[in-house]
Parts: C-alpha cells; sequence; structure tokens
C-alpha cells in the first residue's frame, strides 16, 4: 500500500515537473524575440568587410515602428548590417509610447538595445534615465548627416529618417492642388476632408500648425480647436492613426487630409492617382531619432553599427526608394522615381522645405489636448 | 470508504490542474491585484491609496457615456449573434451528418480561420462610401448619396458581430445535440403547432447554449479593441480603446487601471447575471 502509494506520488510528480519544465520552455520561447535570418554572406560581406567601420560582431536588438518601418529595417537594415559589420539584428515591432513605457519600466534590464522615437515622445521621455548619450567616434556616416539631423546638443543619436506633413488629397477629384491648410475649410471640401485623432504625432502637428495659421503657437492651441469645432460639420471622419487615416483616403471615404508624404508615395508607387501639396508655410517635418539604451544587453559598438548603418548612404538609398519613401537624412542620398519627381535627385530640396515644431512647449499640454479633442469630436 | 474514495479522487484532479493553477496566479489574477492597486492610487505623486480616481470616473459624463456605449455595443452584438445565428446552429443541428453537415461547419468556423484585423479591414471594402453596400444601392438608385456607415456605431455592430458568430453559434450547436429529437416529435404528436413546440421545447432546452454562447460574445465584444478603432474611427470612443489612450499616450497609469477595473467589474456582473439565469433553466434541462 506505502509502496503503491509512493509511485502514485512519483509518477504525479513527474508529470507535475515535466508540464512545469514544457511550460517555462514554451514561456521562455514566446519571449524569445523573432531573430532575422542572417544574410548571404558572400560577395557583399566580403566587400563589406573593405567598408568603414569593419567587422563588429554581436548582436543587437532594435526597435522599429510595425508596419512599413518594421519591414524596411527587418529587410534592408539587418541584412546589412550583417553583411557590412557581421552584428545579428533582431526587429522588435513597438510605437514609440510603447518603447518609453517598456524603458521606463524596466531602465536596468532594457528589452532592447536601439529605440526608435519620432520628436513629440522624445522630447517628452526621460531621457536621461532611459538613454545614453551616442558615441558619435564608433559611427562613420554621422559626419554625412545634414546639419538638422545630428541631433541636439544633448547628443543623444541622430535622426534616422524625415518625414514630411503636408495636404494629401485624390488628384482625380481635384483639378489643381490645394495651396494652404485653410483650404480644408472652403465650403467645396464639405463633407470630404479627413482628420486623424490628437493621439499620433500627424494629429497634434496639424492641430498646432492650424494654430500658427490663425495667430496662435505652440503653447496655445485654442483657436485650433475652435476652427476644428467650425468644420466638424464637414469633417467626413477622423481616423484613430495615421496608417487608418491613409486608408480613408484610399477607399474614397475622404479626399483631402494632412497626411506624411511617405504614406502619399507609397499610394501612388501602386498605381493611385494621389496627391501631396506643401501648404503655404512649409510642410512639417517629423524627425524619427534612434538612439542606444542605457544598459543594453549589446556591445556599444554592435548598437552604434547597428544605428551607423540606419544612417548610412547605402541604407537610405535603399529607403528611399520604393516602396518605402523615408525622408533621407543623409546627404549623400540621390532620390529616385516618385520623390525626385516631386522634388529632385538632390534631398536638400525637399529638407529645405521642412519647418520643425517646438515640441518641448507642446508636451508640455499634450495630454491636456489629446483628451479635450477626444472629447470635442466625439459624437 | 466511499466518501474518501471520491476525496481520494477530486485530490487527484486537484494535483493535475496544480501548473495551470500556479500560472494562472503567477500572470493572471497577480497583474490584476496589481492593476486594483494602481487604480487606487491617487496619481501624481502623492502616495496611499483613494478611491479618488474612480470618482473621477463616475464623476465626468464622457466616461459614463463611453461605458454606456461599450455595454450597449456588447448588448447589440450579443443580440445580433444571437438573433442570426440560432436559425444557423438550428439549421446545423437539423442536417443530417455528411457532407453538408461538414460543409457547414467550415462556413460557421470560416470567420476563424482568418485574423480579426483581415476581417475589419474587408469590412471597411464593405462599408465605405464607394463600398459593397453603396455601390450596389446606388446602382438599384435606391439612394441617391451614399450612406454613411463607416465611423458610426451600427457599422461597428454590423462588423463585430460577423467576427464574433462563431462564439456563439458553436457553444448552440453543442447544446442542440444534447436535445433529444423524441421531446420535439412527442410535442408535435400531441397536437402542438411547430411555434409552440419551439417555444415551449426547443427554446428552453437550449437556453444553457444562449447563455455560454451570449457570455462569450458579450465578454469578447466589449473589450475588442481593433474593431471598433478601425471601423468607429476616431470619434466613437469605446472602454478598450480609452484604456490604451489612458495608459500609452497618456501615461496615466492610475486612471488607465481604474477604467481597465471598471469594465472588467461590468462585465464579472453580466457574467453573474447571466449564469443565475443559466441556474434557474437548469431545473428545465435536467428534469
Amino acid at each position: 500500500m506505502v509502496n503503491r502509494r509512493f509511485n502514485r506520488v512519483s509518477r504525479r510528480s513527474v508529470l507535475g515537473a515535466g508540464l512545469f519544465v514544457g511550460s517555462s520552455m514554451l514561456l521562455k520561447a514566446c519571449g524569445q524575440p523573432q531573430t532575422t535570418a542572417p544574410a548571404p554572406a558572400g560577395e557583399e560581406a566580403a566587400t563589406g568587410g573593405e567598408a568603414e567601420g569593419g567587422a563588429v560582431g554581436g548582436s543587437v536588438i532594435a526597435v522599429a515602428y510595425p508596419g512599413a518601418w518594421e519591414e524596411a529595417h527587418r529587410e534592408v537594415v539587418a541584412s546589412q548590417v550583417k553583411a557590412n559589420r557581421n552584428v545579428d539584428a533582431t526587429i522588435v515591432p513597438l510605437l514609440a509610447n510603447d518603447q518609453v513605457a517598456q524603458l521606463v519600466a524596466a531602465p536596468d534590464n532594457p528589452p532592447f538595445d536601439v529605440c526608435l522615437l519620432d520628436e513629440g515622445p522624445f522630447r517628452a521621455a526621460p531621457r536621461e534615465e532611459i538613454l545614453q548619450p551616442f558615441p558619435k567616434e564608433l559611427s562613420p556616416s554621422f559626419a554625412s548627416l545634414f546639419p538638422d539631423f545630428q541631433g541636439d546638443d544633448e547628443g543623444w543619436g541622430p535622426t534616422v529618417a524625415v518625414t514630411a506633413i503636408g495636404i494629401g488629397y485624390n488628384a482625380d477629384k481635384y483639378e489643381s492642388a490645394p495651396a494652404a491648410w485653410e483650404e480644408l475649410w472652403n465650403p467645396e471640401n464639405a463633407g470630404r476632408v479627413g482628420l486623424v485623432t490628437m493621439n499620433s504625432s500627424l494629429g497634434t502637428a496639424f492641430m498646432v500648425e492650424v494654430a500658427k495659421r490663425f495667430g496662435g503657437s505652440e503653447a496655445d492651441i485654442e483657436v485650433a480647436f475652435q476652427k476644428i469645432q467650425e468644420l466638424l460639420p464637414d469633417v467626413a471622419a477622423v481616423a484613430p492613426s495615421p496608417g487608418a487615416l491613409a486608408t480613408l483616403l484610399q477607399q474614397g471615404e475622404v479626399d483631402i487630409a494632412p497626411l506624411y508624404l511617405n504614406d502619399i508615395l507609397s499610394m501612388q508607387d501602386a498605381g493611385l492617382n494621389m496627391g501631396w501639396a506643401i501648404p503655404e508655410g512649409g510642410s512639417i517635418g517629423i524627425r524619427a531619432s534612434m538612439s542606444i539604451v542605457k544598459n543594453p544587453q549589446a556591445s556599444l559598438e554592435a548598437a552604434a553599427a547597428y544605428i551607423d548603418t540606419v544612417i548610412s548612404a547605402e541604407a537610405q538609398n535603399t529607403l528611399a526608394a520604393p516602396p518605402y519613401f523615408f525622408g533621407p537624412t543623409n546627404s549623400e542620398v540621390k532620390l529616385l522615381g516618385p520623390f525626385a519627381e516631386m522634388f529632385s535627385e538632390n534631398p536638400q530640396d525637399l529638407i529645405s522645405q521642412l519647418v520643425y515644431l517646438d515640441w518641448d512647449t507642446i508636451n508640455l499640454s499634450r495630454p491636456e489636448w489629446i483628451e479635450r479633442f477626444n472629447r470635442e469630436v466625439a459624437v | 470508504m466511499m466518501q474518501g474514495k471520491a476525496l481520494l479522487k477530486a485530490g487527484k484532479g486537484w494535483s493535475l490542474v496544480f501548473p495551470l493553477t500556479i500560472f494562472l496566479l503567477v500572470f493572471y489574477l497577480a497583474p490584476i491585484v496589481l492593476m486594483v492597486i494602481t487604480s487606487l492610487s491617487p496619481g501624481g505623486d502623492v502616495g496611499g491609496m483613494s478611491l479618488s480616481q474612480y470618482a473621477k470616473f463616475f464623476g465626468d459624463g464622457f466616461n459614463l457615456k463611453v461605458l454606456w456605449d461599450t455595454i450597449w455595443l456588447g448588448v447589440q452584438t450579443t443580440l445580433v449573434c444571437l438573433i442570426l445565428g440560432y436559425p444557423l446552429a438550428l439549421l446545423h443541428s437539423r442536417t443530417r451528418p455528411g457532407n453538408w453537415r461538414s460543409i457547414l461547419t467550415f462556413l460557421i468556423i470560416l470567420p476563424l480561420l482568418t485574423s480579426a484585423v483581415v476581417r475589419t479591414f474587408a469590412w471597411i471594402v464593405i462599408l465605405g462610401r464607394q463600398g459593397v453596400i453603396n455601390s450596389a444601392l446606388l446602382s438599384l438608385s435606391i439612394i441617391e448619396e451614399p450612406l454613411r456607415l463607416l465611423s458610426t456605431h451600427h457599422g461597428v455592430v454590423a462588423a463585430l458581430s460577423q467576427i464574433q458568430m462563431p462564439l456563439m453559434i458553436l457553444p448552440l450547436i453543442a447544446s442542440m445535440a444534447r436535445l433529444d429529437p423524441n421531446l420535439e416529435s412527442a410535442s408535435a404528436s400531441l397536437g402542438s403547432a411547430s411555434w409552440r413546440t419551439f417555444w415551449r421545447i426547443t427554446l428552453p432546452l437550449t437556453l444553457p447554449g444562449i447563455i455560454s454562447g451570449s457570455l462569450l460574445v458579450f465578454a469578447a465584444s466589449v473589450s475588442s479593441f481593433i474593431t471598433p478603432s478601425v471601423i468607429g474611427g476616431g470619434r466613437i470612443m469605446f472602454m478598450p480603446m480609452y484604456i490604451y489612450q489612458q495608459a500609452i499616450s497618456l501615461f496615466d497609469f492610475p486612471f488607465a487601471a481604474t477604467i481597465s477595473t471598471v469594465l472588467l467589474v461590468t462585465v464579472l456582473i453580466v457574467v453573474v447575471l447571466l449564469s443565475s439565469l443559466g441556474r434557474l433553466t437548469r431545473s428545465y434541462t435536467h428534469t
């Protein structure tokens, strides 16, 4: 009897232990980010050895925004950093605020080594606590960046891409390009305007720009809220995100909306007749920068090699081409296709059209604006 | 002696679910406890615990509207799923096992085989101004201007109903499979018309399936995120989007935890109400 009991207990505990081990292995596997397949060695690798910087080795976990960014960085940057610098890169898709939230939650054990933030979230983040200054000396490509994109005096990291905000419109339905933001209020656009909530940089930048056009500033966008109230009866849709707004334009739900240039170029590349106009007063530039986090798991050299690859002319030439159309920040890049048709081959012609907003001032009131916007547009 | 054996049997069962229990304790219960504790924080740098976040939530008409809209969305979706799903489940259970039944099963499960994101974007194509519905109505000259279907509450209900439909139909089919067909024949041979048979026999005996299906659809609807935000747009706010916005855009974790707790309690209340209804009907099904 005792023996039988013993047998049963041990079988049970073996089963339990087995389940425990199994589930912990499963958990571990789930936690392991998907690694990118190493790029084929060969010619590329051979020429890469001669490239500046040379092989570094090791691995790095870098963030990219979900969607086009993730795809671009996985397809282009990860394979180049493997070929040129022998660094294995893993790309984790995360939005800017999610990255900051994760870094703030675990500053001693960050879940990734390189973060990607655009101006709004970057200027709002507790940078001293979660980031470290970018080691320029480890980045041969840093010097060829346009001056606007070498990061601010604090030196947290370079701008890896710039996105332009302008007036996106359905070119089938307009004879000439809209000239200014004020045209959204034209009676002919009633029922055709698309907007996006202020949760996104696009929405916030648009509201600040509207305020500026009507006498407000980064510190005071009261007038923009009044103008939006006026516009609301004529608004066809308020999208929850910039990507959703681009979809609405593509589907013919809206005909005119504040939109990112790269979304429009991608639609043009897909054969849709979409236009994008730089409004009076310039197009708002949104800079996305990459920084190395504090206490990274990767070596400083590997993390710097990754960022260096993102800002290299080689990578940016591919990222500025179809289907990505990321605004280049490296002065040696040449624009191609619809990008070059809209501006010229020289990225300087795009860069010179951009105006930047004061995100430090915007961030002081941004949370209240987001709440207010959502309440005021709610039906 | 019998009791001892039963106890031993129960003990054996418990030790088998032990790993799952630990798993749920660590990864499910602990985060919920943390969430409730966070919701009791007054926010800012002030320490201690208070109900101030709840006072803030319930003291604001906007929040109550978001809560009510979310519950109403859940109720509407559940009713649509029930009304459209019940006949389909009935048809499935009346079809003799064979090819047709397999095809029917496949069609019922079909929505589960594509991701909610893909299905949601398909609904944009269906509901849009130049979408399937509007072009059909326009070409038939039933309407002159495209109807506004996207960015409306009803659009969200339609899309969610299709997406959640299998959650309703599968429990219904299970409960209909347990239904003794002789009962319906007996009712008919005793002179009841088919409607009377349905109301007095079929419907009451499938109530357990209706209840569990409704529970699943309601809980999945009020907590769904992608479909309401993409179909509803930025002008309609539901609880999940509100939670996301407070936590991720505004970093107001105590308030986000408060909204989450309110949503959780709401779902729990519905679960308790529906399962007590289930207990009432148990006398029906087991006599």
